[in-house]
């Protein structure tokens, strides 16, 4: 006969209902789904120059669509080159290191700072994006609640306009696209929205962004 | 651990696993992955370019987007004051062109066994000069392109190697020009849309495929303002509804094949309450009445009427005729249309028919254009199939294909193979490619310096620089620079060193800078100024004698520019503007007629027929659509081709190789005729 005196008998947990192995489990997996993965996905990258919106908004007085506005042709210059950051840097206008260094290793180069700038709402080559038919002066036909550009800006960008440093830019290890990079399911916030049909044409069929 | 508790620890990690993004995240961002294989096409970023030129496919002006060295778009030019931002289907093809499938790749040469074999381009250039000197003389020259000055280059060429031969494409442009100088008048005929209050085309679909199209629907959008009234009243007479006939203020329903017993009535009519001092064309019209043109062409009398009224009434009347597939009517009608702007007094009038400076020829053994329009293609082409004229040992095509484009009749295949080497210049490959021993690719309208100068339809002087805005892709060459090199290996001098020097000579001639249009893009006019009035003389239009119908069913060949022309096959993109109207599901031509029709004929909509003349059978699906008059049948041209690419065949037949001509007496002139019969298929 076996000794049933020596059968082992279910641990249980501090308070005795036997479900601690399985809380730590779930707190350790939701630790790690929540923060520690998403945290490896993620690769964070600097920008090649420190600008400082602020100082050019506020100190020199410019305004956005000095260096970012639409051309004549509809397409949209979204950020300025070496060349014309260099007509007023050619020389250093303040005492800051980081125009300095800017100075010396892309004007004086001739380096193309746009070449290296990371962007952070940047769409695949998959999408066709235009600013010129996302004015704010078309979506404020109806949309009344934007006082400034900058507003109005803010719904698809990071607000730059308000940093004194560019924010770390974080790329998708997997998909190499940057996390801020608008989702499909953005875009058909306002294209699958029925409300907008009547006034602004842009239906959610594929070929309006996929060309 | 015992077992039991790793267990429930496991459990609660995939349940916290799960509840978390971490899976559903990554799944998503292989997703993503997945767009930047390496085989997926990349964007090819660049310098952003936007180039003002011309398509020199039908004349339109352009701005071409080049990003990176490549070409990303064709747009209509806003800043040309000719045709004010208009594009048309055929230009707005120009990029997707400049990319087919279809495009010849390295020269061609015929091998032993019947195919072609690639080549390089130094032993085609030593072909060029041996087969050129071994023709002495007996050289013929087709080009397709009637507006360029590179024709000068090709018929000193031609010129210079001993022979006359130089043609252009049969065309409405041609039995034109033949009557207006058969008539009397000078240079080249002209007709001034942009100046007219009153405008009756006769088939010249010119809204769509007649003349110079963006300048003309520029005009139309000026002188028809939005929610304002139109400073132009516009009257198109022919068998279909097309997208001329649908925004006249009136459309005069007229038989294909009866337009000079149409504009004969309209002569008559208004000869009818006007002394005319020259008695012949009083005679002349004394021949036509409107019960005639009534009973012949089907149209409606008081529809007439009121168009004579129209007529008389405006200020600044116009009236052409033309045809709606570019074809020829002959030049009787056209001699008819001029005889009613003399009765009007519209002949060298503001907003009338004028008569434009032919141009010069620049080089010194270049044939004027009105010496190239008296030279015949199709009666070259016949007499050599028949043997009445001696073929030519050697024959240079430039960008035509007469293989798809002309009528049986006229015989091209059995011409072309009684010559000894043909050599076809083209950038895609045609039918006239396939029955040419030496095919060599040449360089696009983007892709070269080239010009527009005066194109058919034009009421004034005009003139737009065509220049490259891209390298020549895989072997292209332009063609003018290959035929000035040859005559230079040849030791002949043509009297130019290059293209942009014969262009700049252009320039000069009309007291231009050359540079200065080089660079804008923009089109130079001189308007019209000469306005003494030609003595006419109408006798010849005598030996004309409108012809009856041949048949009770006419037939109505039409070309629509989203189909391409026979030189471009069908461009790539453009085969999704082609509707279930022009080609059935099923791959067969549909052949249009209204209901009244059909009913007399014994179909229903969607039935299969076949059509027939002397030159074949070809099977169709009738369609109804009434906007064809009654006792008409109309079919698109464009379709059937057996050459280009993957986009252009197995579509339909070529419903112009099916179609009959006859030759006009007088003018030797082809005649598209119009006889056709409809069976059950």
């Amino acid at each position: 006969m076996e000794d049933k005196s020596k059968e082992v008998k279910p641990t249980k947990c501090c308070c005795g209902c036997g479900f601690g192995p399985f809380l730590v489990g779930l707190v350790l997996a939701l630790v790690i789904g929540w923060s520690v993965i998403p945290a490896i996905k993620l690769e964070e990258k600097k920008q090649p120059v420190q600008f400082n919106h602020i100082a050019h908004i506020e100190n020199a007085g410019m305004a956005c669509e000095d260096c970012h506005f639409l051309r004549e042709d509809g397409t949209y210059h979204g950020l300025p080159d070496t060349a014309s950051c260099a007509a007023c840097h050619e020389d250093a206008v303040t005492e800051s290191p980081e125009e300095q260094r800017f100075i010396k290793e892309y004007v004086v180069k001739g380096k193309e700072i746009r070449d290296e700038w990371l962007v952070y709402q940047k769409q695949p080559d998959n999408v066709f994006f235009s600013h010129a038919v996302h004015s704010m002066e078309r979506c404020a036909n109806c949309h009344t609640d934007f006082e400034t550009t900058q507003d109005f800006c803010k719904l698809c960008h990071i607000d730059v306009a308000s940093t004194t440093k560019p924010p770390v830019y974080k790329e998708n290890r997997i998909s190499t696209y940057s996390v801020n990079t608008m989702k499909m399911a953005e875009c058909e916030a306002c294209h699958a929205n029925p409300g907008h049909y009547g006034t602004t044409n842009a239906s959610n069929a594929c070929f309006v962004c996929h060309k | 651990m015992q077992r039991r508790g790793f267990l429930k620890f496991a459990l609660g990690g995939t349940v916290g696993l799960v509840a978390s993004p971490a899976i559903w995240t990554t799944l998503y961002d292989l997703a993503y992955w997945t767009q930047n294989w390496g085989w997926i096409p990349r964007l090819q970023n660049g310098e952003d370019l936007s180039i003002a030129t011309v398509s020199k496919l039908d004349g339109t002006p352009l701005k071409v987007r080049v990003v990176g060295g490549r070409v990303t778009r064709t747009s209509g030019n806003k800043d040309n004051a000719y045709s004010k931002g208009g594009l048309t289907p055929l230009a707005a093809s120009e990029a997707h062109l400049l990319y087919s499938e279809s495009r010849i790749k390295r020269p061609l040469k015929r091998g032993p066994d019947g195919g072609y074999a690639y080549t390089s381009w130094e032993d085609a250039q030593n072909i060029l000069k041996e087969k050129t000197q071994a023709a002495n003389g007996s050289l013929a020259f087709l080009s397709a392109d009637s507006s360029s000055s590179l024709n000068d280059v090709y018929s000193a060429f031609t010129k210079e190697n001993g022979s006359e031969d130089f043609f252009f494409m049969p065309s409405d442009e041609q039995a034109a020009n033949l009557a207006w100088r058969a008539l009397g008048g000078n240079d080249r005929i002209g007709y001034d849309i942009a100046n007219s209050d009153c405008i009756l085309a006769v088939g010249a679909n010119f809204l769509d495929s007649w003349g110079s199209v963006a300048h003309n629907r520029a005009v139309f959008n000026e002188t028809h303002p939005n929610a304002e009234d139109a400073s132009q009243s516009v009257y198109y007479a022919g068998a279909m509804q097309n997208n001329t006939a649908v925004v006249a203020d009136l459309w005069l329903p007229v038989k294909t094949g009866t337009e000079e017993t149409f504009l004969g009535a309209i002569l008559s009519e208004l000869v009818k309450t006007q002394a005319l001092a020259d008695e012949s064309l009083t005679s002349l019209a004394s021949r036509y009445s409107l019960d005639e043109a009534g009973k012949v062409c089907g149209t409606n009398i008081d529809s007439m009427k009121q168009l004579v009224s129209a007529l008389k009434n405006a200020s600044r009347p116009l009236v052409f005729a033309g045809t709606t597939d570019g074809q020829s009517l002959g030049t009787g009608v056209h001699m008819l249309a001029i005889a009613i702007n003399a009765v009007l007094g519209r002949i060298n009038q503001d907003g009338g028919i004028v008569s434009l400076p032919a141009g010069e020829p620049l080089l010194p053994s270049a044939q004027s254009l009105n010496d190239i329009f008296e030279r015949n293609f199709v009666s070259f082409c016949m007499q050599v199939a028949s043997g009445s004229k001696k073929a030519p040992k050697l024959l240079f095509i430039n960008e035509a294909n007469p293989v798809y484009a002309l009528s049986k009749d006229v015989q091209v295949k059995e011409c072309l193979a009684k010559i000894d080497y043909k050599v076809c210049f083209a950038s895609h490959f045609s039918e006239t490619c396939a029955e040419c021993d030496l095919v060599l690719p040449v360089a696009q309208g983007l892709e070269r310096f080239d010009d527009v100068f005066t194109p058919y339809g034009s009421g004034n002087i005009n003139w737009t620089l065509a220049k490259p805005v891209t390298e020549p892709h895989y072997q292209a060459r332009p063609l003018g620079e290959l035929l000035i090199a040859l005559a230079d290996e040849l030791g002949q001098d043509l009297g130019v060193r290059d293209i942009p020097a014969l262009l700049e000579k252009r320039a000069n001639s009309l007291h231009i800078n050359f540079k200065e249009y080089l660079e804008s893009g923009d089109t130079y006019q001189e308007a019209f100024h000469d306005f003494s009035v030609p003595m006419l003389n109408f006798m010849p239009l005598h030996s004309k004698q409108a012809k009856a119908p041949v048949s009770d069913i006419a037939l109505l060949t039409y070309t629509n520019a989203t189909a391409g022309n026979p030189s471009t096959g069908i461009p790539p993109y453009a085969n999704r503007t082609i509707t279930d109207y022009q080609l059935a599901e099923n791959g067969l031509c549909v052949a249009q007629i209204n209901k009244a029709t059909a009913q007399k004929l014994g179909f229903a909509n969607g039935d299969k027929a076949m059509l027939e003349t002397q030159n074949g059978k070809m099977p169709v699906v009738i369609k109804f659509y009434e906007g064809i008059m009654s006792d008409v049948i109309a079919v698109m041209a464009g379709l059937g081709h057996t050459e280009f690419d993957r986009f252009s065949v197995n579509k339909g037949n070529n419903i112009l190789a099916l179609t009959q001509i006859d030759m006009e007496a007088g003018s030797d002139l082809p005649v598209w005729l119009s006889s056709i019969s409809v069976v059950k298929g």
